[in-house]
């Protein structure tokens, strides 16, 4: 089975980010980056599927140059082969465009699945698997919780997961994509140590996103922020209600009576 | 290095190690993790090395066994005990050195750590703390304590004399916050010149515990760099890991620095007549030794002479003590993995400490503090017993 699995690269918001000028992106500099979440367990399983029914791992990701940081971690993690579509620093493209790079190099290459992560831990869009297979033409199955193979049909048996827990069993026969939730399976862990030796013997194959994206095959993104904004509760109102349990719980229904709640 | 030559000199090392062991068992009669559990062979020293050896021998590193071999690896609590036992009653042979070799070369081969203690790494990695903290909140406990009163502490790198190695558990750990500040009482008490790192990173013990040697040698790096910076002297840390970390497995750069145990310095104080506990407090206090200070570093007298010098304090001993005492359970990387026990070790403790008449566990640790602060709620003993860092009692006596 050759598998495909899409790789993206997110910011860590340990600390508050601030939005920036144009009230429109946040201000990322300094901030550290790493494999998104979801990603992840994407490769994860793709390494796996490979190993329990045999085939071959590779892994493209889109993006400046250090996006190559988590491409020489998915080799580290045992991919054969990594892409990185390469894109002008300060480029602005959305999920759209993103969908048809990835789709344009896919394309030639041999494959029976693609796995993407099933969204993005820090736009949390979710667009991109979907927009892959539409443009692939191959049949998708997001938030999936499940992987086995079936030789005789050369198809795969999913589950989904829904809410409250039900999940939905799907078959879909190859070439497919599928988005992947988290928990599915546990990534295994890269060392230091590994990670490092791949940086400095691992290579990994170029690919100028401007020859595969050009302005005049119509590739323009569809969509633009038009404001970035922060919701923020009045948590300087919070009050500790103290006393016995009998008394906390009598407070707090004079409370949510006084507030209109009850 | 090739992947391969640091796998097979691992692999060599390991069962150079375990060859040596004569497997007479005599490390099981020490062995919290063999007292704790249902008392399997691989749930002692030598059996968990052996485990590794045929591990390697068997092939089952790449087997569908791998993950029960990681188990049994990262059970152990890696508090010295067998090392001890070893060296007292046979050839000496690093049983430890063997068993966190074991765990480095499950890290290598994408086995280890356990699956709990992804987050952790990665947030050492990321953050420069275990606790998935930002960094920009390391130094909060210090504004509380500004809030209250005036400090003269440097943030270095401006210079001191002596540095204050806080350490992640007391920065960010909202129980063991109060360590930290009565450290610093403490330290203003006898108007020490020091220092405290503006940004100051995880020792990297947690990580070497948990075999992640890479990780290791960029934190230790980095400290050693902020160390030599700041232009200090002398380092003193509050936890017994970061200690033991920077006097026995830090690179040869840090003899450089002397290194000292806060109940080490402030036992010299009271020596020398610098810090004289005054107030009294009339209990009866037992003192646990954190396995990381006693039976790695052979510190038993210094906080057991800070507690005799505060007035009214009764000290008894536990019946396992010293050299012999029973490990908290809490280190190894045991601090974010659940091992399942027939009974807990920290239970075990207090209930030692209760059955000889103890007001208060003293000791000097903040994860021992954690770990048997949890087994008095747990065994119902709250309100009868209490824990308290040796720092706190002395500041309580000022």
């Amino acid at each position: 089975m050759e598998i495909f699995v899409c790789l993206r690269q997110t910011a860590i918001l340990k600390e508050e980010p601030k939005i920036q000028p144009d009230g429109k992106t946040l201000d990322l500099s300094g901030v550290n980056r790493h494999l998104n979440e979801w990603d992840a367990y994407a490769l994860e399983e793709a390494l796996l599927l490979a190993q329990k029914y045999g085939g071959n791992v590779s892994i493209i990701s889109l993006g400046p140059q250090e996006v190559e940081e988590v491409l020489f971690y998915g080799l580290a993690a045992g991919a054969k082969e990594a892409i990185h579509i390469l894109t002008p620093e300060g480029l602005e493209i959305d999920n759209w465009v993103i969908a048809n790079a990835l789709a344009q190099e896919i394309k030639k290459h041999p494959f029976d699945l693609v796995l993407t992560g099933a969204q993005a831990e820090d736009d949390g869009c979710g667009e991109v698997g979907a927009t892959l297979a539409h443009l692939l033409g191959i049949p998708h199955a997001s938030l999936v919780m499940r992987v086995v193979y079936e030789p005789e049909t050369n198809s795969l048996k999913v589950d989904r997961e829904l809410e409250e827990g039900y999940m939905d069993a799907l078959r879909l026969r190859l070439p497919a994509l599928l988005t992947v939730q988290t928990g599915i399976n546990q990534p295994r862990y890269i060392s230091s140590m590994r990670l490092r030796r791949f940086k400095k013997s691992a290579t990994i194959s170029k690919v100028s996103f401007d020859d595969l994206i050009s302005k005049t095959q119509g590739f323009l993104p569809k969509k633009e922020i038009v404001k970035l904004y922060t919701y923020r509760p009045d948590v300087s109102k919070a009050k500790i209600l103290e006393g016995s349990p009998e008394a906390v719980a009598e407070q707090l229904i004079g409370q949510l009576i006084s507030k209109g709640v009850l | 290095m090739r992947e391969d030559q640091f796998v097979d000199e691992l692999k060599e090392m390991i069962v150079d190690i375990a060859r040596r062991c004569r497997n007479c068992n005599y490390c099981y009669s020490v062995c919290p993790l063999f007292e704790s559990t249902r008392g399997f062979q691989v749930q002692g020293p030598s059996g968990i090395l052996q485990a590794i050896r045929y591990g390697i021998r068997w092939g089952e590193l790449e087997g569908e066994e791998k993950e029960i071999l990681r188990d049994i690896l990262y059970a152990c609590t890696t508090c010295y005990s067998c090392v001890l036992k070893c060296k007292s009653s046979g050839p000496g042979v690093p049983l430890l050195d063997g068993i966190e070799g074991g765990r480095k070369l499950l890290v290598e081969l994408m086995i280890g750590p356990m699956p709990e203690q992804i987050k952790v790494l990665e947030s050492l990695e990321q953050n420069g703390n275990p606790y998935d903290e930002p960094p920009s909140k390391r130094l909060d406990w210090l504004r509380d304590l500004e809030n209250e009163r005036s400090l003269s502490y440097k943030l270095l790198g401006k210079g001191a004399e002596v540095l204050l190695y806080v350490g992640c558990t007391p920065s960010y750990n909202e129980g063991i916050k109060d360590v930290a500040r009565a450290v610093v009482k403490l330290l203003e008490e006898v108007g020490a010149d020091y220092g405290i790192l503006k940004e100051e990173k995880c020792c990297g013990s947690p990580a070497r515990r948990m075999g992640e040697e890479g990780l290791f040698e960029d934190l230790s790096t980095e400290n050693l760099e902020a160390f030599k910076q700041s232009g200090v002297r002398k380092i003193i840390t509050i936890s017994p890991h970061c200690y033991n970390t920077f006097v026995n497995e830090y690179p040869e750069a840090i003899k450089g620095f002397e290194i000292q145990h806060y109940t080490e310095f402030f036992a010299d104080a009271i020596e020398r007549g610098s810090l004289v506990p005054k107030l009294r407090i009339e209990k009866k206090v037992t003192y646990h030794d954190p396995c990381y200070l006693g039976k790695r570093n052979g510190v038993y007298d210094a906080p057991r002479k800070i507690l005799m010098s505060i007035p009214g304090v009764q000290l008894v001993e536990m019946k396992r003590n010293r050299d012999n005492s029973l490990c908290c359970g809490g280190g190894g990387g045991r601090m974010w993995i659940e091992v399942e026990e027939v009974k807990r070790l920290s239970e075990s403790r207090v209930e030692e400490a209760m059955a000889v008449g103890a007001e208060v566990i003293a000791t000097a640790c903040p994860w021992c503090h954690i770990q048997l602060e949890d087994a008095v709620k747990t065994t119902g003993n709250e309100g009868k017993i209490e824990v308290k860092e040796v720092a706190e009692l002395l500041a309580s006596s000022l």
